[in-house]
């Protein structure tokens, strides 16, 4: 049951917070190449890209389109941290959206007029035509969005120009995502960026979450949590590999006097330990899935939980389940190694 | 001339100048014990019990070792680490008095145990185990566990079990002591005429007289000595 738990519980960590990664990294790239964001801040909440460098690069020869968003974090009624997105009108994902209610064509046309992930939709009540309380201020509903990105579905995005003033960050946006006409000439944009604004870097799309602090954090914070599942696990299989042990040291005994070698016990209680784990691994999927599943469909989560069943995880997950397992049944084996026939058979 | 007529074949069993004891050498269980048997011997240790006959049979099979002294199986030294294994996989196989097999295992898996400590051909094994199994009258019972068997069945198999390797010598301790009259009997007639059939040596440790007086020799232990009687 401790590798079942150990599993289930890295693979749903695992799985929700690489999914959540996703997520904000799709957010980022915005069908774009390169992300350009202030450099040296801890967090993109921070960074100011000014509108002046944001003209500047779109003049830039080799680049196609280039999007500026703006984070911020606003408060509205039934909930209390929601993200804003400041984008401009012509941000692709409007066009991907599928406008439940309100039209796509009336972005950024109306002056103090939000529009809500259908996900802030639900769960703040509002209804396009009405007005909603964002932060100090009552703002119009213009139009209701379906996004695929759960993070985007539950968050208002304002047009630029409203999100500036409301943040209070006139003429600054905190990223730039950046469609070169020409890929192959991603190095000299990057290093054209670097020459001309110093206090910014532009790095492409896998750059960036390879090397983003916070993403780096969350991901190792992951792992770190599933792996102390499995020392747990770990800890349940030597004990429970112990218990066995002590309660069979007779028919170790036994073994032994009918030719076992010491290795033959180890790797026999090894064995055994091992095919437990695995037992306790396909237990673990099982609940881990289920877990994902249900926390899917969830409606109070609805759209924040998408996790990423990727190989290389589950081959993770199963590798840790098996080193736990075998580290943790190296003593019991050990153990047993170390029982004496004689004694055994004369006290049992 | 013993009564299986071998007084000249060759020594399979050779105990020199054994001393053992327990809790620090407080309780001296041996003292300078010697002996030697011969290949096909059926031999008797014959004594009351805590007078240090299952201690022999045990460093006879490498399950313990002597304080001083020198032992000799088939060859190997039963007290050297390195010997000990092959001691057991080859030379030789032991009776219990409580049977000791492993309730989890059919009758049968519980005799082919030495097929895998020894990685032997399955298939051998599996002639074998008829041809015992047949001859101890357990063949029906072969995928019965352990549970569901008599005691009388239960030392069969462990005789069959002891025997499935072709050991030299099977080490038999109290083979008959947790059996009824009957049961004993036929359990010690099988272990007998098995050991007969395919020239075996016995050593057998018992504290029933009777059946110490149908083996070949008899050697009363006593005070931590061995004498011939």
């Amino acid at each position: 049951m401790g590798i079942a738990f150990g599993v289930a519980a890295m693979l749903t960590v695992l799985s929700i917070v690489l999914g959540a990664i996703g997520m904000f990294e799709r957010i980022l790239a915005n069908d774009s190449h390169f992300l350009v964001f202030e450099r040296n801040v801890s967090d993109l909440f921070f960074s100011s890209v000014s509108e002046s460098a944001i003209e500047a690069i779109s003049g830039m020869e080799n680049v196609d389109t280039i999007y500026p968003m703006l984070f911020g974090i606003v408060s509205s009624e039934n909930n209390p941290v929601i993200t804003c997105f400041g984008i401009a009108d012509n941000d692709p994902r409007l066009d991907d959206a599928e406008w439940v209610h309100g039209d796509r064509a009336s972005f950024g046309k109306e002056g103090n007029t939000v529009y809500l992930g259908l996900r802030a939709a639900e769960f703040s009540g509002a209804r396009v035509g009405e007005e909603l309380a964002i932060g100090r201020k009552a703002m119009n509903v213009g139009g209701i969005l379906k996004l695929e990105n759960g993070f985007e579905n539950g968050g208002v995005f304002m047009p630029l120009a409203l999100a500036q003033e409301f943040f209070r960050k006139e003429g600054f946006s905190s990223i730039a995502a950046v469609k070169l006409k020409d890929l192959s000439l991603g190095g000299a944009f990057k290093s054209e960026i670097g020459e001309e604004f110093p206090d910014l870097m532009a790095l492409e799309n896998d750059e960036f979450s390879d090397s983003y602090s916070q993403f780096r954090i969350l991901s190792a914070t992951a792992w770190a949590v599933g792996i102390c599942a499995f020392l747990l696990g770990g800890m349940g299989v030597a004990n429970t590999m112990l218990m066995s042990v002590f309660s069979r040291i007779k028919e170790i005994a036994i073994l032994r006097t009918c030719g076992f070698s010491r290795w033959q016990i180890g790797t026999m209680i090894l064995g055994e330990s091992l095919l437990l784990a695995s037992l306790g691994a396909v237990l673990g999927f099982g609940l881990g899935f289920g877990a994902l599943r249900i926390m899917q469909d969830l409606p109070q989560l609805n759209g924040y939980v998408k996790p990423v069943y990727d190989l290389w995880i589950l081959l993770g997950v199963g590798a840790v389940a098996f080193v736990t397992s075998a580290g943790g049944a190296c003593y019991p084996a050990w153990r047993a190694t170390q029982i004496q026939p004689a004694e055994a058979l004369r006290y049992e | 001339m013993n009564k299986g007529g071998r007084e000249n074949s060759e020594t399979v069993v050779e105990v020199r100048n054994v001393y053992k004891g327990f809790d620090d050498g407080r309780i001296q269980v041996l003292k300078n014990v010697s002996v030697k048997i011969a290949q096909g011997e059926v031999v008797a240790l014959w004594g009351p019990s805590g007078s240090g006959k299952t201690t022999l049979l045990y460093m006879m099979g490498g399950l313990d070792v002597p304080d001083s002294g020198k032992i000799y199986v088939g060859g190997l030294n039963p007290a050297a680490e390195r010997d000990r294994l092959a001691l057991r996989r080859e030379k030789v196989g032991f009776v219990f008095q409580l049977h000791n097999l492993i309730p989890d295992l059919t009758l049968k898996e519980n005799c082919l145990v030495t097929c895998i400590a020894t990685r032997g051909d399955p298939d051998q094994y599996d002639k074998r185990f008829a041809e015992l199994a047949k001859d101890l009258g357990i063949d029906h019972r072969k995928d019965r566990r352990i549970q569901e068997l008599s005691g009388g069945e239960r030392q069969r198999v462990a005789l069959c079990r002891a025997l499935m390797h072709r050991p030299s010598v099977v080490l038999a301790d109290e083979p008959t002591g947790s059996l009824d009259e009957k049961s004993g009997e036929a359990v010690f007639a099988l272990l007998v005429r098995l050991a007969r059939k395919e020239g075996r040596t016995v050593v057998m440790a018992t504290h029933e007289r009777r059946f110490a007086d149908a083996c070949d020799r008899v050697f009363q232990v006593r005070d931590g000595c061995l004498k011939e009687i």
